[in-house]
């Protein structure tokens, strides 16, 4: 390159470098606007932005274009499409609330902490409230010369165990961080939270060693004096009770298709009433209630016992089909033989109908279940056939008879526990 | 299975008129004047994941003279909760979510089923303050409701009613088990049984 060429060029940089800069770096209004939509949004729902939303977002060139990924971001994180409002932004928005509304300022537990103080909302102590709540138990440790404030949150599950514990340390009185050491040798966690330890330089120096050791043993007693009941100890050494579980993961951005139907399942419940909208019923007084008289008869001859309920009209719920009525329960009994623990099962269904007028007119009555030749839909062989024929088998001894009568529709029951000897 | 169904005509079959045992004892006491202080559920837990609810106890306070309370305890159709399997990642985040949620439904729920429940023991006492020991003692006696099997009302003063848990033996993939199934309150000899289906629990067991 000739003099003159190098000129020219450093001559054309100065002409029009200044120039250049200004038109790259001139914004338009409207890239202002979509700049702040992204940094707003970014900065209330960052830590629930998967790294693939986060590139589509960063993508966007218009606020329409934001609000669309607002809207799909949302959609994809509903818990229940079913109603109208988004549960899930609902609870995410009450938190950033809270962290706003700074909850923890005069929270006996943690007393004088302000997110604020600690990176606000885009902070690690928000990044763990915003995720998981209020913690179950939380507390904060004072500081000193040796070692640094301490506050730790803990998340227990279902089963009561540690499943999160989050330490925060301040080295400067007000900002908190957070502890992830759980990687790293013990001695390297404890320089951590001490506030004066100098790492070990050279190991070959006994003097170093022994001076080093000292150090690490006064924060190990200063933190046994401190948190005799091991709280921040434990919370040190392990973040959590499952080995499967670690911080990385406690605070990866949630993956919205796990979050709304592919690994939630709700609880189940069984033995719920079971009654449509098609049945119509003229219902006992009772919600759960089948009121009955169990009676065991022993039969003088044979020793062996009969069985019968006795159950008022107005005790049981009766279906209505046209004029006629229908109640529908399963029967179910037990005998246990109290020595050999012999179980011997009777199942069956009862049905008992009649006319819609004779019932309505014998509603101050009883009426007898004699299940003596009732048949046994549990037994495979005659000789369980029926009620009669299983008493008979029975071998002489005692035994605890479990009795429950159940409407099939609406649940209510009867039970009763008895023992009886066969002779 | 094959079901065998029974079928029992009722066209008179006995003309017994229904004997009020009710009509001799105190009524059973008016809650409209009392607030509610606490409730607890009356469950059994038969696995981690598995529990069966059977009703309420409640405790009252009259409106009207703060050292009056009740207790009742309220008996509705058994329920049993089957929690889903949780793995890792699920445990993770939607942990509070979920158990947010799962709150919110069981909640309901509940409030559903507390308002199909049945009173089956109620107890009313008055406490006042010993002047001496400043402590809170009992004034007077305890009243006792107790609603037997057949429906029926016994009532009592300063009885204990004793509790006793009840099991059955369960057969499930060729174990025998001995769970908990529900439980018995006793006076007089009288029972009042809270207890599940076998078939429910077994239900229970064997989903996935």
């Amino acid at each position: 390159m000739t003099g003159l060429t190098k000129a020219l060029i450093v001559l054309f940089l100065l002409i029009f470098a200044p120039f250049a800069a200004v038109v790259s770096g001139a914004a338009s209004p409207q890239d202002q606007a979509v700049k702040q939509q992204r940094s707003d949004f970014l900065k209330n729902y960052g830590f629930f932005v998967t790294k693939d939303e986060k590139k589509i977002l960063n993508a966007c060139k218009t606020t329409e274009c934001v609000d669309s990924f607002s809207e799909k971001f949302w959609l994809k994180r509903d818990l229940d499409p079913n109603t109208p409002e988004n549960e899930y932004k609902e609870i995410i928005d009450r938190r950033i609330q809270d962290i706003q509304n700074e909850i923890f300022m005069t929270d006996p537990d943690m007393f004088g902490t302000k997110f604020s103080e600690s990176g606000g909302l885009t902070g690690e102590m928000a990044h763990v409230y915003l995720f998981y709540g209020t913690p179950h138990y939380m507390k904060k440790l004072r500081g000193d010369m040796i070692i640094a404030d301490m506050a730790v949150w803990y998340y227990f599950d279902d089963e009561g165990y540690p499943l999160f514990r989050f330490l925060f340390l301040s080295k400067n009185n007000k900002s908190y961080y957070l502890y992830t050491m759980y990687s790293l040798p013990i001695e390297v966690r404890l320089e951590e939270i001490s506030v004066q330890i100098v790492p070990i330089l050279n190991r070959s120096d006994p003097d170093s060693v022994d001076a080093y050791s000292r150090e690490l043993e006064k924060i190990i007693a200063e933190l046994r004096r401190k948190d005799p009941m091991g709280i921040f100890q434990a919370a040190i050494m392990e973040f959590s009770y499952y080995p499967d579980i670690t911080i990385a993961k406690a605070l990866q951005a949630p993956d919205p298709t796990g979050l709304v139907s592919g690994s939630r399942k709700p609880t189940e419940v069984i033995g719920l009433p079971a009654v449509t909208k098609d049945q119509q019923f003229i219902f006992s007084p009772y919600h759960s209630l089948v009121p009955a008289n169990f009676q065991i008869v022993a039969d003088s001859s044979s020793g062996k016992p009969s069985l019968s309920l006795l159950v008022g009209y107005s005790g049981v719920d009766w279906e209505i089909k046209g004029d006629k009525v229908e109640c529908i329960m399963h029967l179910r009994l037990s005998f246990q033989n109290k020595a050999t623990k012999k179980i011997t099962e009777f199942a069956t269904n009862v049905v008992i109908g009649g006319s819609l007028d004779a019932v309505k007119a014998n509603m101050d009555k009883y009426f007898v279940i004699d299940f003596t030749e009732f048949q046994n839909s549990e037994s495979k062989d005659a000789s369980a056939a029926t009620m009669r024929a299983l008493i008979q088998g029975l071998e002489r001894g005692e035994y605890v008879l479990n009795l429950y009568l159940k409407n099939v529709y609406t649940m209510k029951y009867f039970a009763s526990q008895n023992e009886v000897t066969i002779k | 299975m094959k079901k065998l169904i029974v079928v029992v005509s009722v066209f008179c079959l006995l003309d017994i008129p229904l004997v009020s045992y009710g009509q001799s004892i105190p009524a059973v006491p008016d809650l409209t004047k009392f607030t509610e202080q606490s409730r607890s559920h009356i469950e059994i837990i038969i696995s981690e994941k598995i529990k069966t609810h059977f009703g309420f106890d409640v405790q009252y306070r009259s409106l009207s003279d703060p050292n009056e309370f009740v207790r009742v305890v309220y008996k509705h159709v058994p329920s049993t909760f089957r929690e889903p399997n949780k793995d890792a990642d699920y445990r993770l985040f939607s942990q509070k979510i979920d158990s947010l949620y799962s709150e919110k439904s069981t909640a309901g729920l509940m409030a559903e089923l507390f308002s199909h429940a049945d009173p089956v023991i109620v107890w009313r006492w008055r406490t006042k303050k010993d002047e001496k020991t400043g402590k809170t003692v009992a004034d007077g006696k305890v009243e006792i409701w107790f609603q037997k099997a057949d429906g029926d009302w016994l009532f009592a003063t300063d009885q204990e009613i004793s509790v006793e848990f009840l099991s059955e033996r369960i057969d499930y993939k060729k174990k025998s088990m001995n769970l908990p199934v529900g439980r018995k309150y006793s006076l007089y000899g009288q029972p009042i049984i809270f207890k599940s289906d076998r078939p429910d629990i077994l239900e229970a067991l064997g989903r996935k």
